[in-house]
């Protein structure tokens, strides 16, 4: 490959990491503005301020300097805790009945192909379609606001990814080294526990990170069906209004804080990743 | 057009720390079957890869036609490529996989129409240019990667273990139309295979790998008759090449192998290039056919035990014990023998091979 | 004296047959090895045997006890999959170790255990590695050091050597006949090439679209097939199949084969004497059978050798033959060039005849 071209991949790389990157950068950066700057369209704050992340976790009654008004703005750390409660005990739901879903279907063919092509309907449908059914429906059995009903919803609406993803790396572990165990006394349930759960660790891995994720920045639902005690960070994100207009700094602060979650858990997790994301499997 | 369709010069490629193709070079003459063989992991593999354009070699040139394609891309070296898996695309029938590599080209619709017509007719597959290609026979499937593969008509053909996953009842047919066809219509072929067999029957020329290397090259028959290297007579031929470790001496002009408790006469073999061997440690070599099974001794043979008797259909399998030493011998059928028999064997006199312990060496190829 | 026996099985898959009526007998420290095309039903027939799968109908006894009813656990049988149960997130020993871990043995005795087998089959070098590093061979021996350390009465071989390289291939087979009869387990062993059946079984069966059709010692099933189907299976180079009519007359039969040949033969003891009549025939003729002469004799056919193919220490031909294909396998001596003109015969005691509308095998 010439020089040109090595030139030329670079810079679509640049670009590309650029258009990538520049929103969150601001981001970062306007949460250290204070309220004067934040219609500002300089790129790094002048006067940086710490105060945008303290309207987080304090309830606030001023924010601004000499022209603001003043906001009255709920401290993050309910919803916080909402949201990892909601959608960490969700994905772990749908990853568990994922598995058992897709080995079911992969040894025993039940689900058979219609079984597994009708749960990723639910994805296809808009969601804005179940809106209203569910508000009602809710409301008829009390899961309005509450963290269960939102924990349901959100394992129900996600399984199928997980059925997907570990179909196939179930499918990909021969029959047979389940069956050795069964011969040597497993039972079934204890040859799947034993034998194949521990060989599709990174699949586990992937499919529940990648329903975190769904989950995690979910907000239509959370927001017709929450009001006070179940909100969630999405939907939390949204108060940040005052008499003058959106605090975007607070908002952006929030933003970052949001952010780390899935950062942390994401390194922490990256060898699993490369493997599952690369279905780079079981070598027979 | 050229009389070479392949020179591979000086190839290089290591993985990591590993060498995995080391300095090979060789040619494949147009219309000629080339085998490339050796155990999993010699490098053959990769070898061909690197034709191929799949993998970018460390050093050295390839050269297809009189092009030096070292630096192009697969699909610029016309080359055809079958790979274990056939190569078909099962939902399509046998008509549309022979004319995709063409509409790829771009060619008109007649003349992609006649060529596919043509090369139906000269490989037999006619009646089934309409059949979806997944439905066929395993054989028939590989006619149709055959068709696919040359209609483009490409400089030459490579074949990856194409008859590997086959099974034993099937290949010998296989082995057979792929050979006959090849002839047929003149293709050129590298073909790479861990299977000895397989290579003997259809090639013209084989090359023997080993760790990177290529240790011998010639037809099927050279390379049987005249290994050059313990490492190629024991690869080469089924049931594996006796070889038995001892010091070459002399007695009355005759020669035999001293093997600590067993001495094996080499009736009738002499050679100059033996001479300088006496009183050395050689290794024998003595493929299973050679060996000759007799009730009574005669001149040059040896006694041993029958250990085991084992069926091949139309062949005997016999292990003989002399003390410490074993060796396997191949016989036509025959009833008179039974396990625990003592029975005498004779090396016929032509079929010996004489290695070099250290270089592992034919002694009897060596140049003097 | 019978250690195994398998009586009367049947298995259906939705309504398609699988087994139809299966039965056969181990003798205790037997390698009996049974050969079959893919889909002829092997595989169900070791899950049965080992108890992963119940038969329709049947039973099935070891040792005098009748075990069709007892789980799979507990009717000590060892067996080796296709793609033998070696866990690559294992290392050598834990997979070994496996079945003992079920079992809740103490750690102590599950480390004599597993090093007693490694010890057997050489792979005590496995132990501390993963299975990513092993040769295809090692990973065979493996599977089968784990089907081992329980102890198992019968031990059963689902196509053991299918993905090894062909000369590891010749290596195993001896390596396991001789560890065999080192430690005298019974063992069934499935494989889809009859020749490996043969050189490895003490005695073998043939099992075809889910009939085990002919059992018997490796030379006698070669020499005697009992129809066609197995003799077409069984004879590697393939069998040369011809019409033919015999006619039997005084004591003699004639055969002719395809109006090309024509043998005469005298009709062997235990034939009825003063029969007399004609019957159409299929002639079956081995590769290995045929005499090939390059100069013209009498009596003997002409053919043209269309293709040559070493084949080890032999040559095999492809002669035609009117406008039929003749195999035929010859001495590497022969001087022989493609388009030459071979002259062949052959000696009617090596002929089979199979009645052309039962396809069995009818002796003369």
């Amino acid at each position: 490959m010439g020089v040109a071209s090595k030139v030329l991949r670079i810079v679509a790389i640049a670009i590309f990491m650029a258009w990538l990157m520049i929103p969150i950068v601001w981001t970062l950066s306007l949460s250290f503005k204070p309220y004067l700057e934040w219609r500002a369209p300089h790129f790094w704050p002048k006067n940086p301020t710490l105060l945008n992340y303290k309207i987080l976790f304090f309830y606030q009654r001023e924010i601004a300097g000499t022209t603001g008004g003043t906001a009255l703005t709920k401290p993050m750390i309910t919803p916080l805790i909402n949201t990892l409660i909601v959608v960490g005990v969700s994905t772990i739901i749908a990853v568990i009945i994922g598995f058992f879903t897709a080995y079911g279907a992969s040894r025993y063919n039940s689900p058979g192909p219609f079984g597994l092509y009708f749960t990723l309907l639910t994805r296809m449908v808009p969601p804005a379609t179940f809106v209203t059914p569910v508000l009602i429906y809710y409301r008829m059995i009390g899961f309005l606001d509450t963290q269960l009903g939102l924990i349901l919803l959100y394992a129900a609406a996600t399984v199928t990814y997980s059925i997907w993803i570990l179909k196939g790396f179930i499918d990909q572990i021969p029959r047979e080294w389940e069956e050795a165990a069964i011969l040597e006394g497993l039972s079934p349930l204890r040859a799947m526990l034993r034998v194949t759960l521990p060989l599709i660790k990174s699949a586990l891995v992937v499919s529940g990170l990648f329903i975190f994720l769904m989950n995690y920045s979910e907000f239509l639902f959370a927001l017709v069906l929450t009001t006070r005690n179940a909100v969630t960070l999405p939907v939390h994100l949204t108060t940040y209004v005052g008499g003058s207009g959106v605090l975007y700094g607070a908002q952006a602060a929030c933003g970052i804080v949001a952010s780390i979650i899935p950062l942390v858990i994401g390194y922490v997790i990256q060898r699993h990743l490369i493997t599952g994301l690369t279905f780079g499997m079981v070598r027979a | 057009m050229t009389e070479i369709s392949l020179k591979v010069e000086n190839l290089r490629k290591t993985f990591g720390n590993t060498v995995a193709v080391d300095d090979v070079t060789f040619e494949v003459r147009r219309g000629e079957f080339f085998s490339l063989i050796g155990p999993s992991g010699c490098g053959k593999t990769t070898t061909l890869r690197c034709i191929a354009g799949l993998e970018k070699p460390d050093k050295g040139r390839i050269i297809i036609g009189e092009r030096d394609v070292t630096n192009l891309p697969p699909q610029m070296r016309n080359v055809g490529l079958v790979f274990q898996e056939y190569a078909v695309f099962p939902h399509m029938t046998v008509y549309e996989n022979m004319a995709f590599g063409l509409k790829i080209k771009k060619l008109p619709k007649d003349e992609i129409h006649n060529r596919v017509l043509r090369i139906a007719e000269l490989l037999n597959l006619e009646e089934y240019l309409n059949v979806r290609a997944g439905r066929l026979a395993q054989a028939l499937m590989q006619r149709v990667a055959l068709a696919r593969s040359i209609i483009v008509e490409p400089e030459i053909l490579l074949l990856d273990e194409p008859l590997t996953l086959v099974d034993a009842k099937i290949k010998e047919l296989m082995r057979r139309e792929l050979r006959r066809y090849q002839k047929e219509l003149g293709v050129t072929i590298l073909h790479v295979t861990h299977d000895q067999l397989e290579a003997m029957m259809v090639s013209d020329r084989i090359g023997v790998m080993c760790q990177g290397k290529i240790l011998q090259i010639g037809t099927p028959i050279e390379i049987y008759d005249k290994p050059n290297s313990i490492f190629v007579a024991r690869f080469i031929g089924s049931p594996t090449m006796n070889l038995i470790e001892g010091r070459l001496e002399q007695y009355n002009d005759e020669l035999f192998l001293d093997a600590d408790d067993v001495g094996i006469p080499l009736y009738g073999v002499s050679s100059e290039k033996l001479r300088g061997y006496i009183g050395k440690d050689v290794v024998l070599g003595v493929r299973p056919e050679d060996i000759e099974i007799l009730t009574q001794p005669t001149e040059g043979s040896f006694a041993g035990k029958i250990t085991l008797i084992e069926s091949l259909g139309s062949k005997l399998e016999i292990i003989v014990e002399l003390n410490s030493v074993t060796l396997h011998v191949l016989s036509p059928l025959r009833r008179d023998l039974k396990v625990g028999q003592p029975i005498h064997l004779k090396i016929r006199p032509t079929k010996a091979h004489v290695f070099n312990k250290t270089t592992e060496n034919n002694i009897m190829l060596e140049e003097v | 004296m019978t250690f195994l026996e398998i009586r009367n099985i049947v298995k259906e898959f939705g309504g398609k047959p699988a087994l139809k009526n299966i039965s056969f007998e181990v003798s205790k420290g037997e390698l009996f090895s049974i050969s079959g095309p893919p889909t002829a039903g092997k595989t169900t027939l070791l899950k049965i045997v080992s108890g992963l799968l119940t038969p329709d109908s049947g039973k099935i006894y070891l040792d005098g006890n009748d075990i069709t009813e007892t789980p799979p656990s507990e009717r000590n049988i060892g067996m080796l999959f296709e793609i033998p149960p070696v866990y690559p997130n294992l290392t050598g020993f834990e997979n070994i170790a496996f079945p003992l871990r079920v079992k809740k043995l103490p750690e102590s005795e599950i480390r004599k255990e597993v090093l007693r087998v490694a010890e057997l089959l050489g792979i005590k070098h496995l132990l501390d590695r993963h299975p990513s590093t092993y040769s295809g061979g090692e990973y065979q021996r493996v599977g089968l050091a784990r089907a081992l350390v329980r102890n198992p009465k019968v031990l059963l071989l689902d196509e053991p050597f299918r993905n090894l390289d062909a000369k590891i291939q010749e290596f195993m087979r001896t390596w396991l006949k001789k560890l065999q009869k080192e430690i005298g387990i019974t063992v069934i062993h499935a494989t889809h090439d009859p020749l490996e059946a043969m050189a490895v079984g003490d005695r073998v069966g043939i099992m075809l679209k889910g009939e085990l059709k002919q059992v018997g010692r490796p030379d006698e099933v070669y020499l005697n097939p009992m129809d066609i189907e197995v003799t077409e299976y069984i004879t590697i180079p393939a069998v040369n199949l011809f019409d033919g009519v015999i006619r039997i007359k005084g004591g003699f039969v004639e055969i002719d084969v395809e109006g090309v040949f024509s043998l005469r033969k005298s009709c062997e003891a235990g034939f009825e004497e003063g029969e007399e009549g004609e019957k159409e025939v299929i002639v079956g003729i081995r590769p290995h059978d045929l005499r090939l002469d390059i100069n013209p004799r009498r009596d003997w056919v002409k053919t043209t050798l269309a293709l040559i193919q070493p084949y080890g220490s032999e040559v095999l031909l492809l002669l035609k033959l009117n406008d039929k294909y003749v195999r035929a396998v010859a001495d590497k001596t022969m001087m022989l060039t493609e388009g030459a003109e071979i002259y062949i015969n052959i000696d009617p005691k090596n002929i089979m005849l199979f009645d052309r509308k039962t396809k069995r095998r009818i002796t003369i």
